[in-house]
């Protein structure tokens, strides 16, 4: 079967072009057809599983999976708030991407994965979440799995949160709205050609594929270390924009994922502009719901410790996301560690003033340090530096 | 007013869409004169896998195409490529082949280019070995298969339909091509034009020439990256002192460098290719190719098609029919009888077409010609050259 891996091919664009025109049609006479929609996403569930058929019955299961938690701990819920519900509802949850990702050292379970799980899971976590925190009173199981296999962002993100994802899908934009809509997701499905096929590719394939950069020497490493951070970005950043300009097509806005990350000042703002969605995922889910509770409890006094603590366990859990692996680890703490000793720093320059914040010679070397460590950590992620460990 | 923000976008579809769209004719004007003289003789797989190149040196009747397999890469002083520099004769050999091109391939070669090829003077070398039981073979065939040949192949109509109904008849023999989604099934359709209807077809054939289309723009890209010279250890630099040899002398001299270079052992193979691979396995070898015959092969009938394409084109075609290594062959179990069956099929199927042949199987069981198991040697190209001047010269 031929596959369909959304914005790997140019089938595939020729594929949502022909699917999304009455789409299109109907947004520019201010009208929205739900059951269209509904074809549409369940087609192209079908079509981008088509190559893998083990996969696509892999995501029916997990959705319903997904379906049976949320609903069933919603009702749990409204009859007793405990902790404990929360808890199991959030393991079960997280279990098959647990499966998934542990597979990276113990393959058998790789069967149980399906492209786009990672976001798939980080959504119906997130849902869980809120309703804990009392801010989703019902979920409508035709809503959730609009939500869940809104096929733009199926394979790669960003990440929308569902309470933002309803509103939108509430909302049937009108003429003049989804004109602008229309033009901003055409200009970012250009644009990430642009990132995508034509500089990520070259660099991929004349500044990485390079000879040169083959052998362990100081400088292939360090060359590599810049063509592969290059590449990570224009790469995703061009899948990015495909993702949100389909979205948009589709009169959903779908939040950004990359505000210009490599013009960052210090590594805290590099976190605010790099893969953000998943970024303010894991800090609204994570850090946040780690100091809350830390705090709350009571379990240790110094706030900035508990912050630190946060950070790591932030930072840790999204190493291991990336996959059981050492470099990835590696990758995680060496971010905790940079993000707690600029924390650090922040702090005693405030007393001190050593770094002007206002000069524009500090801010371009802030840039320059904060791109360097940033490349570095990339390099660990490569993998490139695997032969040292 | 918002609506003229679509311009850049629209532009773009265009420019993409024109520069794809754009005519073969004119992406071979865009070939240079410099990039086919670097190409005449780089023996750069871009060249005889793509169609631009080829099209465009017929178009210059400054030169003569030799089409043949592994042996072209014999660059020794005595190979065409050399010789004619040496003692020019009007023309530049244009070398399309390498290992495993055997009829069916190259078949496409001519194919892609035939309307060029009309009037055409063109050489083409023939290797007894490919006419086994098996004949081409998917190991053989696939990394020497262009697909922007076979789109070509498929879409225009440079050559009979009769033809190329049963050209796409044996292509599509082979799993591989079949398997190569669009392309196999619009050859598929020309193999059997009434399998599928009209309306798949259609909708195949417009997938099939946009991929057609990118694929020569490849093509075209790749031709202005074509460096000249020989990556290959086998070259030698043409020597001028030859010009003033008579054919006497050339082929003398030829002989000696042949013997010089394969007197180390009994099959008259080159010295190091013998140290390295025979030498220390010779027990191996011995009735190694006891069971092959040259009687009944497929080959016959692939070349049986290149000739007719060549007879649709009144294309002036020397064939070069090369011989084994007969004390070689003798000792992997083929006797002389067997590999007569081959040269005298051979012969009589160029002859019967009515095509002229040098037929160098004489050289069987008379050292010196081969420099290895099958590969051409200084003497061998001494003679060819000989055959090929004459062949050249005469109107």
């Amino acid at each position: 079967m031929i596959s369909f891996i959304p914005y790997a091919s140019f089938r595939f664009f020729c594929l949502i072009a022909v699917l999304l025109l009455p789409v299109i049609i109907l947004g520019l006479m201010g009208k929205r057809n739900l059951l269209y929609n509904d074809c549409v996403a369940i087609l192209m569930t079908f079509l981008i599983f088509a190559a893998q058929p083990a996969q696509l019955i892999s995501f029916l299961i997990f959705i319903i999976w997904e379906a049976v938690l949320i609903r069933g701990y919603l009702a749990l819920r409204a009859r007793k708030n405990t902790g404990l519900y929360f808890y199991i509802a959030i393991v079960l949850s997280v279990l098959p991407l647990f499966l998934v990702k542990l597979s990276a050292d113990v393959t058998s379970l790789s069967v149980l994965g399906f492209l786009g799980i990672s976001y798939v899971s980080f959504k119906s976590i997130q849902m869980i979440i809120d309703i804990r925190d009392g801010l989703l009173k019902e979920v409508p199981l035709s809503q959730f799995f609009r939500f869940i296999t809104f096929f733009p962002t199926i394979s790669s993100g960003p990440i929308d949160r569902y309470r933002r994802f309803k509103s939108d899908m509430d909302q049937i934009p009108s003429a003049l709205t989804y004109r602008t809509l229309l033009y901003h997701g055409l200009n970012k499905i250009f644009l990430g050609f642009l990132y995508k096929y034509i500089i990520g590719y070259l660099i991929h394939k004349y500044w990485m594929g390079s000879p040169l950069l083959d052998s362990n020497t100081f400088s292939s490493i360090l060359l590599y270390m810049y063509g592969y951070s290059m590449y990570l970005f224009f790469d995703f950043a061009g899948y990015s924009h495909f993702a949100i300009g389909v979205s948009s097509l589709m009169g959903i806005q779908t939040p950004e994922n990359f505000n210009k990350p490599f013009l960052s000042r210090n590594i805290k703002d590099f976190w605010n502009r790099w893969h953000m969605s998943l970024s303010f995922w894991f800090r609204d889910f994570i850090y946040m719901r780690f100091v809350y509770t830390a705090v709350k409890n009571k379990w240790l006094k110094n706030r900035y410790l508990i912050s630190d603590i946060g950070i790591t366990v932030n930072f840790l859990v999204m190493g291991f996301w990336h996959g059981f692996m050492l470099h990835y680890i590696i990758y995680g703490i060496y971010h905790a560690i940079a993000f707690i000793l600029f924390d650090k720093f922040e702090r005693w320059n405030k007393t001190h003033h050593l770094w002007a914040k206002d000069n524009p010679w500090v801010h371009g070397l802030s840039i320059v340090i904060t791109f360097h460590v940033v490349c570095f950590s990339f390099l660990i992620f490569s993998g490139r530096l695997n032969f040292l460990w | 007013m918002k609506f003229n923000r679509f311009g850049p976008m629209i532009l773009a579809v265009v420019l993409v869409c024109a520069i794809i769209f754009m005519p073969t004719s004119i992406e071979r004007r865009m070939v240079s004169s410099k990039d086919m003289a670097n190409a005449a003789q780089s023996l750069d797989p871009h060249v005889f896998q793509g169609i631009l190149a080829q099209q465009k040196m017929l178009e210059n009747k400054q030169y003569l195409p030799m089409y043949g397999s592994s042996e072209l890469l014999r660059l020794d002083r005595y190979h065409p490529a050399n010789y004619f520099k040496v003692k020019p004769d009007g023309f530049t050999p244009f070398l399309i082949g390498r290992g495993g091109m055997y009829s069916l391939v190259h078949f496409l070669n001519l194919a892609t280019t035939a309307n060029e090829l009309k009037g055409h003077k063109i050489v083409f070398i023939l290797s007894p070995e490919w006419f086994t039981k098996t004949g081409l073979d998917p190991l053989h065939f696939k990394p020497n298969f262009s697909k922007e040949q076979a789109y070509h192949f498929a879409l225009s109509n440079t050559i009979s339909p009769a033809l190329k109904e049963k050209v796409a008849k044996r292509l599509v023999q082979f799993k591989f091509i079949r398997d190569e989604g669009t392309l196999g099934r619009v050859l598929e359709d020309v193999a059997y034009p009434n399998r599928r209807s009209p309306m798949l077809k259609i909708a195949d054939q417009f997938r099939a020439y946009g991929t057609y289309k990118i694929l020569t723009l490849h093509d075209l890209i790749e031709m202005h990256r074509i460096k000249p010279g020989y990556k290959h250890a086998q070259y030698q630099k043409p020597d001028f002192r030859l010009a003033s040899d008579n054919w006497r002398q050339l082929k003398q001299s030829a002989r000696e460098m042949a013997i010089q270079k394969t007197r180390s052992n009994c099959f008259h193979i080159d010295q190091p290719l013998y140290d390295k691979f025979i030498r220390h396995h010779l027990n191996k070898f011995k009735n190694y190719r006891a069971s092959e015959s040259y009687g009944q092969s497929p080959e016959y009938a692939d070349l049986q098609l290149v000739l007719d394409l060549l007879k649709e084109k009144h294309v002036d075609a020397l064939f070069i029919s090369v011989p084994f290594n007969g004390k070689w062959y003798d000792y992997a179990g083929v006797p002389k009888q067997r590999r007569e069956i081959a040269y005298k099929k051979i012969a009589d199927e160029i002859r019967s077409n009515g095509f002229k042949l040098a037929d160098f199987t004489r050289f069987d069981s008379k050292p010196y010609f081969l420099q290895d198991t099958m590969h051409i040697g200084p003497m061998g190209w001494a003679y060819i050259d000989q055959s090929i001047k004459k062949f050249y010269d005469h109107n």
